[in-house]
């Protein structure tokens, strides 16, 4: 614990930041080729229509159009059918966007429109029209899993079952034989818009038999091999080059043979680049980007079980979330985070977790930040607060007495490929410590009904767990480290910095293993031609997963070091230290060479120039307890956050916003890197009390709030954000003790907010935004909407 | 080849990071725009084209404006300085330095915007209070929400510019 770390955890610069902060970085957008021509998309008016025919000889004959793509032409990139307000009907590929534009105002189509469904509710009505005809509007969560046969020493699970819920133990005989029972149904979380300052695009280039693609990234050699398969083009000939992403938070992940996520743009400007021979730049406009990557919009029912003394035996959660048209069906499952299955599995003995999505005509979906957990832990924790008042127990009280611990049992939130398994470190306890003292908690927080007068002041928090990584086979990552004769190293590695540092702190590690200056170590990491295989940038999986792949190519090449040293200095390898541009005998630091010396002679025609080592990361490789192949080690990211405000009781008003966001991250590999991934925890200040909603009109579908105003992004006066980073050391799944730090931060904002306004004022709010109007009609000065 | 669009250019000179720069524009395109796409200076960012979010801030006449807001054909005679004129000699600006030791890029696809609008604050206002700086920056939005490091580097980088005018 008491290692010294010349890198780790030390405050260095961003690796690529000096490029940010002078306007040089290339953003997709900012690479503009010669010859480029633009593109401009006809986007349906209706949410759901078939198309009946397309005419484009108008747009076809106008001069400066070079191509009108449709699905007549074109069925890869489009549908005959259309299912949300605004989906792609038709693209013109253009000199430039003035006349692409003059052009989409030619396209004639003739469209059957057909009933829609424009809310989660209707979607789930019986009869409701369906969003895609044949399949019916909500779907169960294909991965259901009884849990059974719990082994009584280590307590983990050792039978799994595919059923039709997810869960374990017996919830009916919980509930009966439990103390106290607290049941909430109808939280809503309102379907959110996913944040990222970058719209979506890329610029398409083929040439000389190759294609060339500039975009953003979450995943470069994924996305690359989903647009290869997609184009029928061998992997070989598509370099995806995407050096900077203008932020994503999960929402511009990339998949072009899954027609309902919004990556649209890769197939039109690939397939146009293709035909056309020249290069294609299609950008999507604010307006476009609020028409895609949408989440959140959850509706879940929660029962829970106590004994009297608080402790928390039985949970039942009944969750449907929102997917829009399209978007990933795995992740709702994220909503159980919140449960018995990870965190409260401490004293949870009977779990029934139910997860359905459900389609709607309102835009494409996709997760971001958290995708699923943000809305089970608003149900969960605003419900723990509902049963603290219940049994007179503190909130933070009867949460300290019920979540996970280290060592505890997740109760496989991911149940693919393992059963159950080992939490690799907590400290939420801490966490809630520290907030506790930020605010004052003992001194500040009273009960809702000793506050009086016009603006009341309320106390709120929330605990969480949110998955970090992916804990199952086929999760891998891959690093190249070069080492030169002049001590410096390039890392080779292609895992994507969307702003959340990854560059920055991969870097450090090359920099703490090789013993050698951050500053000295480069990063190639901009394109899938010069780098290997990184895993896709989800589940804040990029420190675990990612750093031990960087952390062995880091190690074998000092290994490789050491060994042409060894010869030299005639000494074994394990004997030897690297350090200030020399190697060097331990117990004898007068024997040595410098790390030019090691490399050997080299000259024109030859000689060692670099040494190269690959490292690869295979999950869950490091992290099976004492090796055992079914106890494997899982990390989280876990912590707690408080919410401090002031209401209005006569405007209904939310001000003077403080969030504490407090995690445990095991080791900050660098603290301001870590400080910003917590102040993040805005994306959920904005859910709160941003009016965040996504508002259709309901007699045609179209967004009410397509634009930065109408949906609105915290600015820089909105709240203030307190990021408390807790360090505490021993978690065994990183080489240097990290956990991750990234979706956290929005999994228990909801439930801060909602507990702290109850707090304030007496009034429960289960739906989100909460806006002043739901705030008014709670203290009865405003007739609600549903009366 | 181009028969809608090429009798609407016209030929401007615009003032540009202390240089004159000709260029032949539509009447209808933004600064931004011609900036980014005919002049080559791609570090101011469009990220709303509506003056929704201030990723396209420059300084004209030394004011901090929405770049995607005016048409290029009335900037003429303006004196017109974008991010790419910070290090024009060199060294990194203070503000830019101050960004990059108090981490307040994540993305960075704000910043060029955001270091524009505290150079003009630092410019009228050379010792603001945390209240000064979020009400100066208020029109740039950082949609990675890393307001407190930002705030951080404005101050910072606003005693280290009064320092240097003291030596």
């Amino acid at each position: 614990m008491s290692k010294v770390f010349s890198a780790i955890g030390q405050r260095v610069r961003q690796k690529d930041g000096l490029a940010r902060v002078t306007g040089e970085a290339k953003f997709y957008a900012d690479v503009i080729l010669p010859g480029m021509l633009t593109v401009r998309t006809l986007r349906s008016p209706y949410p759901q229509a078939r198309i009946l025919s397309i005419d484009a000889s108008a747009a076809e004959a106008l001069p400066g159009v070079e191509l009108v793509m449709t699905h007549l032409n074109f069925p890869k990139a489009f549908r005959p059918d259309v299912h949300y307000v605004g989906e792609h009907v038709a693209s013109v590929v253009a000199e430039d966007a003035s006349v692409a534009e003059e052009a989409l105002d030619l396209i004639k189509v003739e469209y059957q429109e057909l009933p829609s469904v424009l809310s989660l509710e209707e979607a789930i009505a019986p009869g409701a029209p369906e969003v895609f005809e044949g399949e019916p509007n909500v779907h169960d969560w294909a991965y259901h899993y009884y849990l059974s046969e719990r082994d009584p020493e280590t307590r983990l699970f050792q039978k799994k079952t595919p059923n039709s819920f997810t869960g374990f133990g017996d919830v009916e005989k919980g509930f009966a034989e439990a103390d106290v029972i607290v049941e909430q149904k109808g939280y809503k979380y309102a379907f959110c818009k996913s944040p990222a300052m970058e719209p979506r695009g890329c610029t398409a280039d083929f040439s000389g038999g190759r294609l060339n693609l500039y975009t953003h990234s979450q995943s470069l050699h994924g996305e690359k091999t989903d647009l290869a398969t997609a184009l029928g083009l061998p992997s070989s000939s598509i370099n995806y080059i995407a050096p900077f992403t203008g932020a994503s938070f999960g929402g511009k992940n990339a998949d072009v043979n899954n027609p309902n996520i919004a990556s649209h743009y890769q197939l039109i400007a690939s397939l146009a680049s293709i035909a056309l021979k020249r290069p294609v730049h299609c950008g999507y406009s604010r307006e476009e980007e609020m028409l895609c990557a949408w989440s959140r919009g959850s509706l879940t029912d929660i029962k829970l079980g106590f004994k009297k003394d608080g402790t928390l035996t039985t949970i039942k959660m009944d969750h449907m979330q929102e997917v829009g048209t399209g978007g990933d069906h795995y992740p709702p499952r994220n909503a159980l985070l919140a449960t018995g299955c990870v965190l409260y599995s401490r004293n949870c003995e009977h779990m029934w977790g139910y997860v359905r999505y459900v389609h709607t005509n309102r835009f494409i979906s996709v997760g971001w930040q958290g995708y699923g957990a943000p809305e089970g832990h608003f149900a969960m924790e605003s419900t723990m607060d509902i049963a603290a008042e219940k049994l007179g127990l503190d909130p933070i009280e009867l949460r300290k007495k019920n979540h996970m611990q280290t060592g505890d049992i997740d109760a496989g939130w991911d149940p693919l490929t393992y059963k159950s398994a080992y939490i690799s470190s907590s400290g939420i306890s801490e966490c809630l410590d520290a907030g506790a003292d930020f605010f004052q908690w003992t001194k500040n927080w009273k009960p809702p009904q000793e506050k009086t007068g016009r603006y009341r002041h309320g106390l709120g928090v929330g605990i969480f767990a949110m998955g970090a990584g992916r804990p199952g086979k086929g999760n891998s990552s891959e690093a190249i480290v070069k080492l030169f004769p002049d001590g410096s190293a390039s890392l080779f590695c292609s895992i994507a910095d969307m702003g959340q540092g990854q560059h920055t702190v991969q870097c450090q590690i090359v920099a703490e293993v090789l013993n050698i200056p951050y500053e000295k170590v480069g990063l190639v990491c901009h394109d899938t031609d010069s780098t290997p295989y990184a895993t896709f940038i989800a589940n804040s999986c990029g420190t675990w997963v990612q750093g031990w792949a960087t952390y062995r190519a880091a190690m074998g090449a000092k290994k490789q070091l050491l060994d042409l040293a060894a010869a030299l200095l005639n000494a074994p390898a394990v004997e030897l230290e690297l350090a200030d541009g020399h190697i060097y005998v331990a117990k004898d630091p007068e024997r040595r060479v410098t790390v030019a010396q090691a490399f050997g002679d080299r000259g024109l025609y030859g000689g060692r120039y670099e040494i190269i080592s690959h490292g690869v990361h295979n999950v869950p490789e490091f992290s099976l307890k004492d090796g055992k192949p079914d106890q494997v080690y899982v990390p989280k990211e876990k912590g707690a956050q408080f919410v401090s405000l002031v209401v209005d009781t006569e405007t209904g008003l939310v001000d003077q916003v403080k969030l504490a966001m407090v995690q445990n991250v095991g080791k900050a590999l660098n603290p301001m890197v870590v400080h910003g991934q917590l102040s993040t925890a805005r994306h959920g200040v904005d859910n709160a009390i941003l009016a965040n909603d996504c508002l259709v009109d309901q007699a045609t579908g179209r967004l009410l709030t397509p634009n930065l105003i109408d949906y609105r992004f915290s600015t820089i006066a909105d709240c203030d954000v307190e990021a408390i980073v807790m360090e505490i050391p021993g978690d065994p799944t990183h080489p240097f003790g990290a956990t991750a730090c990234a979706e956290g931060g929005a999994c228990p904002t909801q439930a801060a907010f909602a507990n702290a306004i109850y707090n304030a004022t007496g009034v429960r709010l289960l739906e989100t935004p909460f806006t002043p109007d739901k705030i008014l009609a709670g203290l009865g000065k405003l007739r609600s909407k549903k009366s | 080849m181009n028969t809608t669009q090429a009798p609407s250019l016209q030929i401007i000179t615009l003032n540009i990071n202390g240089k004159s720069r000709q260029v032949a524009v539509a009447p209808h395109w933004t600064l931004s725009e011609v900036l980014r796409s005919k002049l080559g200076l791609t570090g101011s960012k469009e990220a709303c084209g509506e003056g929704a979010c201030g990723a396209c801030t420059v300084q004209m006449d030394g004011l901090a404006v929405l770049s995607c807001m005016m048409l290029a054909v009335e900037c003429q005679g303006r004196r017109i300085e974008t991010i790419e004129s910070l290090n024009q000699s060199g060294g990194l600006h203070p503000l830019q330095e101050a960004w990059l030791e108090e981490y307040a890029a994540q993305c960075g696809y704000c910043s060029p915007g955001m270091i524009m609008s505290s150079k003009w604050l630092l410019e009228t206002n050379p010792s603001p209070t945390a209240e000064d700086v979020k009400e100066a920056l208020g029109g740039n939005i950082c949609i990675c929400a890393n307001y407190e490091h930002i705030i951080k580097a404005v101050e910072s980088a606003a005693v280290k510019m009064k320092e240097a005018k003291h030596v």
